[in-house]
């Protein structure tokens, strides 16, 4: 594709000090991302992977301790503290638990207009307009303006942060987690939501998810995480069909399946992800790896391409064939 | 519906607030409803053996130690008694808030050495403290409320620096970041309104520590001066007469707790009022 890429990662790490010790917890390590516009990347892995603090790097909510953000042909990683506020407007962001995010003294009118606020745009009477207007579009009604956060249900919440997301009509969405919080009957409300907003309002998404049944009902493209590195990159349909990288094809092995023929064997990972404050030598996965060999424990592997330039692994062992 | 009207559907809180009403006009008329002067000494109002006298049609609830209408003390040292209490939790709360604030939005290093100065001033004894700085300022109603200011702020400065940094750790600080909001905004809009019940019930709660502290301070003679009528000095004047003439520390006992006790309630209602997610229970 010929497309300038909205966002652009590169070489992000994240370093959180410890305090009172010396060491340091490499929470992200070093990941090259690109989103074009419209498309969907799905970021996944087990909690622990670094993939919520991806998301919040991506939005400079975080500082990133080395690296480049691009968005839109701006250098987001190089904005001062005022541009950056204004650079927010066309990205947002949408929270894992919306009973957190919401500020509970807050009408719903108030949370949804504070973008409008935040960032001066229109009339007050184009904003309350905008408001009624946005608030229809995520499936509510307007009698829920004057009410508060508490007197709505979890599904309910995440629409009116939806809402808030969407309402100064930002590029970019990053969504942390966004139905985890929910049952599993909202979910997929929530998630249709997301699907017709991004064709309405030609929406990009970085999705983060632990769950791969979510991911792939959503996202174009996956990233799967592990200990702060990017493991496998490819296209959804690459990643479900033709996975490559064990802890992938572990996390794949885990989705629950309808249909009983379809169900393969599982493949059961043993132990934890390792402390990132301590990281194993070689592929940071190894320890737990079904088919670690002596250079895996010796040798860290880097993302290659495998196949095709759209699908990255980082393993040794990858063959771009079938290997289980 | 306004907040004032639903405070006055609560039966407490209204009763509070007509309390404390009763007080302050009490105090601004004072020299409208006060029997006599309160100040003069009646020489009838003195036993032969020189005792206070109980209540009488002459002096509706007595005199005093030295023959002074208690109920006209007792109207004019509501005036010295709410100022001091007023005035200085009023100083109290706006500086311990502020400090709070300042400390728990920047922490870090900055926030780290304010809280460090706060916690040596609680290191002091409280009326130590109020001893020394009264020493070394001559004594005024001003200067005492300042004093007792001085002493109050350092608990107020605490509970709103750790509700502060709680606050603002929650995710829809974040999420206000996010959208872009300042720093300021951030500060009126998400954290002062969450702070602003806990420091309601400080600025109620805390008139009666100072209307107490005040009366401690007059006692030591470092606080309001004589002939000016306190209610905390009526007491500590009139307590060598306890066994003899209860009334003369009972009534202006009352009176300190009725205060106390009708701004707490105050407090509390408006305190739920203010939060939305108790709105429409009990």
């Amino acid at each position: 594709m010929s497309t300038q890429p909205l966002l652009t990662l590169k070489d992000i790490s994240k370093k959180f000090q410890i305090k009172g010790s010396k060491n340091s917890i490499r929470a992200v390590d070093g990941v090259s991302l690109s989103i074009n516009p419209g498309e969907t990347l799905g970021i996944v892995g087990e909690s622990g992977s670094g993939k919520s603090t991806l998301g919040r790097l991506a939005l400079r909510l975080i500082e990133p301790t080395t690296g480049e953000i691009e968005f839109d042909g701006k250098k987001i990683s190089a904005l001062g503290s005022t541009e950056l506020r204004h650079a927010r407007r066309e990205m947002q962001m949408i929270f894992q638990d919306p009973f957190a995010s919401l500020d509970p003294r807050m009408n719903v009118e108030s949370i949804i207009r504070e973008p409008l606020d935040i960032h001066n745009i229109g009339t007050k009477s184009e904003r309350s307009e905008l408001v009624r207007k946005t608030i229809t579009q995520v499936g509510m009604t307007e009698d829920a303006l004057t009410r508060f956060p508490h007197e709505f249900s979890g599904g309910q919440r995440q629409r009116i942060s939806i809402a808030r997301a969407i309402i100064t009509r930002p590029k970019l969405i990053v969504a942390d987690e966004p139905v985890s919080a929910l049952d599993a009957s909202i979910q997929s409300q929530i998630l249709n939501l997301l699907l017709e907003l991004r064709r309405e309002l030609n929406l990009t998404y970085v999705f983060i998810s632990h769950d791969l049944s979510v991911i792939e009902h959503i996202a174009d493209k996956v990233a799967v995480m592990y200990l702060g590195k990017i493991v496998e990159f490819a296209s959804v349909e690459e990643i479900f069909s033709n996975p490559q990288h064990p802890y992938t094809k572990a996390l794949i092995s885990a989705v629950p399946q309808i249909n009983p023929e379809h169900r393969t064997d599982r493949v059961v990972l043993t132990g934890d992800i390792p402390s990132p404050s301590s990281q194993p030598s070689g592929c940071h996965f190894h320890p737990r790896c079904p088919i670690a060999q002596q250079q895996c424990t010796d040798v860290e592997p880097v993302l290659r391409n495998i196949n095709s330039v759209t699908h990255q692994v980082s393993c040794h062992l990858a063959t771009g064939g079938d290997l289980r | 519906m306004s907040t004032l009207k639903r405070l006055i559907k609560r039966k407490i809180a209204l009763f509070s607030f007509i309390v404390i009403l009763l007080i302050v006009s009490a105090a601004i008329f004072a020299p409208l409803i006060a029997p006599y002067d309160p100040s003069k000494q009646f020489t009838e109002g003195l036993t032969l053996q020189g005792a206070p006298l109980p209540p009488s049609s002459q002096f509706p609830i007595g005199t005093d130690l030295l023959g002074r209408d208690l109920l006209s003390r007792l109207i004019y040292g509501a005036r010295t008694s709410l100022f001091i209490g007023l005035l200085a939790n009023g100083f109290a709360v706006v500086l311990g808030t502020f400090i709070g604030i300042v400390a728990g939005f920047l922490r870090g290093r900055t926030g780290s050495i304010i809280m460090r100065f706060t916690d040596l001033m609680m290191a002091f004894p409280a009326l130590l403290l109020a001893i020394t700085l009264a020493a070394i300022f001559s004594p005024s109603l001003f200067i005492v409320a300042l004093v007792i200011a001085m002493v109050n702020w350092v608990q107020i400065a605490r509970v709103i620096y750790t509700q502060t940094i709680s606050i603002s750790e929650k995710e829809f600080i974040e999420a206000a970041r996010s959208l872009g909001a300042t720093n300021s905004r951030i500060l009126r809009k998400h954290i002062l309104p969450h702070l602003a019940p806990i420091v309601m019930v400080w600025a109620t709660l805390g008139i009666s520590t100072t209307v107490l502290l005040e009366a401690t301070l007059s006692f030591l003679g470092i606080g309001v001066r004589p002939p000016t009528p306190s209610w905390g000095n009526i007491i500590f004047e009139n307590q060598t007469y306890f066994s003899s003439a209860p009334w003369l520390v009972f009534i202006p006992g009352f009176a300190i707790i009725l205060l106390a006790l009708a701004f707490n309630f105050l407090g509390d209602a408006l305190r739920d009022e203010l939060d939305p997610t108790q709105r429409g229970r009990r």
